[in-house]
């Protein structure tokens, strides 16, 4: 277990430095000089080339990697565009996505959890074949689509919803849930199929034959040894969500990050698109690692191998 | 306990009663780039900024130059010395009096140059010098027509010295110290910035108490804040709802014709579009009422010259009315009766416009493959090398003359001496002609003289036919009709310096 | 194996399993409107009428015309064309490439294994569609280049199925046995081993062509999809999204039309994959 934990911590940091070159030569091949994005039409070729010495932007790319390491080290890098600190610019954009993430999961393990429940208790039934339909349904729905027609629907015919923006909690409802529905549907298979699995072994078996009522058995046996790989899908979507979101929230306006790193690769804004995409990606790590760790710590099969 | 509810629930209709009262949410497209007025190129600042800080001048609603900082100026004959007497008793958010040092400071640091917006001044402006605390004198260079245009430009708004002695350029724009009649509160990025009324401001208390200046992307958001009550003015209405918005009796929309002329340049520096005839018989393959029909339901005017109405300077010619029997013959005449295949780059943004074109280009035998560029790898197509160097061919585009005078268009897109990169002519215009007209108006103080030469020179720019010429499109804003006096300035930009709430 | 007969028990499953058996005929639904697009689209997709645009569904067009005056149902027709070529041929690459990379990295294992690996790990750890973003920036809009984001990010997928094939069979008898009887590492590789991930990479694959569906169509709404004017669901539908109000129908057809090809390619791979994997049947 421990050896496992250590393996899995040092495994983070080449993927972080790969991950670090990775969004740093991604945006440096895209042909562009964000420069002359910056100084717009009618810039001098003089403003063009003071824009690109303030940023270091003349340097050798080498030389440019290393102040950019260097950078999210000390802080003090800035966005090219804004000119202000990247982390100012960062941080209540990352804190708005964690935001709506952290609703969007909550939707999705609710209705995801439930609807695996109901599709297991009813195994085979019109019932588990119309919740497993619906999940199908929920993966194949284009994420912004569901989303203007959630924004047609509450927002434009019934008035009863902001169509964009983040004001209040009212305005979480509609993207919180474009964003969690998808996975909802992805939850709600593994928690269907994590279900019957646990049913099939002996201990629920044995459980059954002694004469225990269904109910007792499904909540209190069942679903306990059964969020176990589903906490893992919950934790893996939660992922997903905080790097995912850019469709989401470029369809309500919503001021996250996704939307802040598409912006900057189209202004070609190098700073915050190397950040924006290295803590998303770490985010993503992390999160990954949390789960494995949470489930290496809670799977009694992982503990009996020890 | 129910009275602890009671109490607020007392509050809670008290705020809101507040917030009626003069809090204006304006709905803006996007963010601002920098409060910094001599250091930022975009609307959005400049929109915010226009009630932050003032200039010595400033436009009104049809782009005519009105005196602000400045009480009056007097100007030498040769147009060399400009002078300015200040307003007295004037100061800004952080107390310091508004005096002619302020004005020097602020224009000293424009010219030494390093500034986003140093290039509309440094060419023509000598020096500025304080005669009294409230007389400064502009020294120019050469004689310059539009000099007041530029003074009242964006970059002409004045900060406080205290701030420019302060901080550095970036941290300027976050400590925006004006004149003007709100005081700036906070600015949170990709989200909203936020003022307040100036109670001390020198023309008196403002209109509304507050203004929220809201990002806001999706022009559907928009006009449903405007529709809600959310938003008091939601800017950049899409053409398609003002009949809805205009059937709305708690909703105004403003109607403003825009400066932007929108047009498909011509790489004219390399064949098929080096031959006149074929320029001028792609004008003709257009039909410009079409396309603004169904893009604009009418909200946009054919483009008859290379400025738009609302410039100063406009000349309008005859233009290229729609007449694809005179393309084909113009075709054939240029030694291309079947046409020929080229290319139609593109911006995301104006892909609906090369959809068209190019369909309406198919008609007379031209065939052109689209390809779209994002923004940032089309400066770079546009601009990184000599037009006859680069691979552009026809291109959507736009310009617009942020300072309202005709000067700030055919100077950078057609001069000789303005090829990219150093400039803006990415069509290739090399025309001896041009280039002397283009000497004459910049350098011509006499107002009518230097009309007549813009107008000359309109009427050869569109008879060499550079860009088919597209349109001018109105700009929509929808304004809350409890709100009185706003103005929507052709440049852009929604002022709601003097507006109130009714 | 007789191989006719193994087909007719895989079809006689297909139309037992009802939902594989719905997807199939989605699946084949619009692989035949693909197919007949010129025969029965009633309009050419990029003729424009500019003075009836944005008209609502009538009996000339029964989906309604775009801003153009464009025909929407021509339009859908024709965007399955692009829709399921660009999915399915990205598919099939990213299938060549990453079973091969998947194969070789467990095969042979040690340090290949660990670089391979890694750089996928690397790789997966970008949210997909930023990552579909930036390449597309690198490379430009356009139907090859699409093709080739879509591509790279589908690889690590089917390298994880094919390697975790062959760490598990590549141990096993019959591999000892073939290399007794003298065949070449790289035969026992291609020949033996990996045949054995061929119903889960069939499983995977059919899914994953819905899900690049989904990726293209994204692309396409955020402006970055293939050239105008061809037919493709998800550029039309970014264009729709600023007449939302005063003309919904331009978004909600070639919404659907996504919607039911990806629903289709999900059902018809989850019954597969209760098809291939009968050990699943029961639960």
């Amino acid at each position: 277990m421990n050896n496992y934990f250590i393996r899995r911590l040092i495994l983070i940091i080449p993927i972080l430095i790969g991950v670090s070159l990775i969004s740093f030569f991604i945006i440096h091949l895209i042909p562009g000089d964000p420069a002359r994005v910056i100084a717009g039409q009618g810039a001098t070729s003089e403003d063009i080339a003071l824009i690109r010495e303030e940023f270091g932007l003349d340097k050798p790319l080498t030389e440019q990697y290393f102040a950019f390491v260097g950078g999210i080290f000390s802080g003090k890098m800035k966005s090219i565009s804004s000119q202000q600190p990247v982390i100012d610019e960062i941080t209540p954009r990352f804190w708005n996505t964690v935001q709506l993430a952290t609703f969007g999961i909550i939707v999705a393990t609710v209705f995801g959890i439930l609807l695996g429940i109901i599709a297991a208790t009813h195994k085979n039934t019109f019932v588990d074949n119309l919740s497993m339909g619906f999940s199908l349904i929920g993966v194949s729905m284009p994420i912004f689509w569901l989303g203007l027609l959630l924004i047609m629907l509450f927002s434009v015919a019934l008035n009863w919803l902001p169509a964009g923006g983040k004001d209040s909690f009212i305005s979480f409802i509609l993207p919180g849930i474009t964003l969690g529905l998808p996975s909802a549907a992805i939850i709600a298979r593994m928690t269907r199929a994590s279900m019957l699995e646990i049913v099939n072994q002996d201990f629920i078996r044995t459980a059954i034959s002694n004469g225990i009522p269904q109910k007792t058995i499904i909540y209190k046996y069942t679903l306990k040894n059964a969020m176990i790989p589903v906490v893992t899908v919950v934790g893996l979507q939660f992922g997903y969500m905080l790097g995912g979101a850019v469709l989401t929230e470029s369809v309500f306006g919503w001021p996250g990050l996704g939307r802040l790193v598409v912006q900057s690769i189209f202004t070609r804004d190098y700073p915050i698109v190397q950040s924006g995409i290295l803590l998303i990606a770490m985010s993503f790590v992390f999160v990954n690692l949390a789960v494995d760790l949470l489930y290496a710590a809670i799977d009694p099969r992982l503990r009996r191998k020890k | 306990m129910k009275k602890a509810l009671l109490f607020s629930l007392i509050l809670l209709f008290l705020v809101s009663l507040n917030f009626a009262a003069g809090d204006v949410v304006v709905a803006m497209n996007g963010d601002a780039a920098s409060l910094y007025p001599a250091d930022m190129t975009d609307n959005y600042s400049e929109e915010i900024c226009r009630h932050i800080y003032e200039g010595l001048v400033e436009f009104d609603q049809d782009m005519n130059v009105v005196p602000a900082l400045a009480k009056d100026w007097d100007i030498s004959p040769d147009g060399m010395k400009y002078f300015f007497y200040l307003e007295e008793g004037v100061t800004f958010h952080d107390g310091t009096p508004f005096t002619a040092e302020a004005v020097k400071l602020h224009f000293d640091k424009l010219l030494a140059g390093g500034l986003r917006r140093s290039s509309l001044y440094v060419p023509f402006i000598e020096s500025v010098e304080i005669i009294d605390d409230y007389t400064v004198l502009f020294r120019m260079k050469n004689p310059f027509g539009p000099l007041l245009n530029h003074l009242a430009h964006g970059a002409g708004l004045i900060v406080s010295p205290e701030v420019l002695k302060n901080y550095d350029k970036s941290e300027i724009s976050n400590h925006p110290v004006g004149t003007g009649p709100y005081t700036f509160v906070e600015w949170a990025k990709g989200d909203h910035v936020k003022v307040v009324a100036n109670d001390d401001y020198w023309k008196g208390t403002p209109g509304l108490d507050s203004i929220n200046f809201k990002i806001v992307p999706e022009a559907n958001t928009r006009v449903l804040m405007l529709e809600s009550g959310d938003s008091q003015v939601s800017d950049m209405i899409e053409p398609i709802d003002v009949p809805r918005l205009q059937a709305n009796d708690k909703v105004d929309v403003a109607i403003v014709p825009s400066l932007t002329v929108r047009y498909v340049g011509f790489n004219m520096t390399k064949p098929p579009f080096d031959n006149k005839l074929v320029r001028q018989a792609a004008n003709y393959a257009i039909n410009k009422k079409a396309m603004t029909q169904a893009l604009f339901r009418g909200y946009a005017h054919p483009a008859k010259s290379v400025v738009a109405p609302k410039v100063n300077g406009y000349f309008e010619t005859e233009g290229y009315p729609y007449n694809p029997t005179k393309a084909k013959e113009l075709l054939t005449e240029a030694g291309y009766p079947n046409g020929f295949d080229t290319i139609l780059f593109a911006a995301p943004h104006y892909q609906q416009i090369a959809v068209i074109v190019q369909s309406q280009l198919k008609d007379v035998g031209i065939n052109a493959e689209i390809q779209v560029y994002e923004w940032a790898s089309y400066m770079d197509l546009l601009y990184s090398k000599p037009p006859n160097e680069s691979e552009h061919t026809m291109y959507v585009i736009g310009w617009s003359p942020s300072t309202g005078d005709a000067d700030w268009v055919v100077r950078p897109l057609f001069d000789s001496a303005n090829w990219p990169p150093d400039g803006d002519n990415h069509v290739g215009m090399d025309n001896p002609e041009v280039d002397r007209l283009l000497k004459l108006e910049m350098t011509t103080f006499d107002a009518e003289k230097r009309a007549e030469y813009l107008a000359e020179l309109q009427q050869l720019l569109v008879d060499e036919a550079p860009w088919i010429f597209l349109y001018v499109q109105d700009q929509m804003v929808g304004v809350s009709n409890q709100l009185k006096d706003v103005m929507v300035l052709p440049l852009g930009v929604t002022v709601l310096k003097y507006a109130y709430m009714e | 194996m007789n191989h006719n007969n193994s087909m007719a028990i895989y079809w006689r499953r297909i139309s037992k399993n009802k939902m594989a058996a719905i997807g199939a005929f989605i699946v084949l639904f619009i692989v035949i409107i693909a197919l007949l697009a010129p025969v029965i689209s009633p309009y050419e997709p990029d003729a424009q009428d500019l003075y009836s645009s944005l008209n609502g569904p009538s009996k000339e067009h029964w989906f309604g015309t775009d801003i153009y005056g464009r025909d929407i149902l021509s339009r859908v027709i024709w965007g399955a064309r692009i829709s399921l070529s660009i999915s399915s041929l990205a598919v099939f690459l990213s299938i060549l490439i990453g079973v091969f990379l998947g194969a070789i990295a467990a095969y042979f294992g040690g340090v290949l294994d660990e670089i391979i690996m890694r750089f996928f790990d690397i790789l997966l750890s970008f949210p997909d569609i930023l990552l579909a973003i930036a390449i597309i920036a690198i490379l430009g809009s356009g139907r090859s280049n699409l093709i080739t984001a879509i591509t790279i990010y589908s690889i690590p997928q089917f390298a994880r199925i094919a390697r975790s094939t062959v760490v598990s069979e590549k141990t096993k008898e019959y591999v000892d046995a073939a290399r007794l009887s003298g065949e070449s590492e790289m035969n026992i590789l291609f020949r033996y081993v990996l045949p054995n991930s061929l119903s889960p990479i069939i499983v995977q694959g059919t899914l994953r062509i819905g899900y690049a569906i989904l990726i293209i169509s994204g692309l396409g709404f955020l402006g970055l999809g293939i050239q105008p004017p061809a037919a493709e669901w998800g550029t039309d539908l970014s264009i729709a999204r600023t007449y939302l109000r005063a003309a919904p129908h331009t978004g909600i057809f070639p919404g659907i039309a996504i919607f039911i090809t990806v629903m289709g390619f999900n059902f018809f791979g989850d019954g597969l994959n209760e098809i291939l994997n009968p050990r699943m049947k029961d639960r």
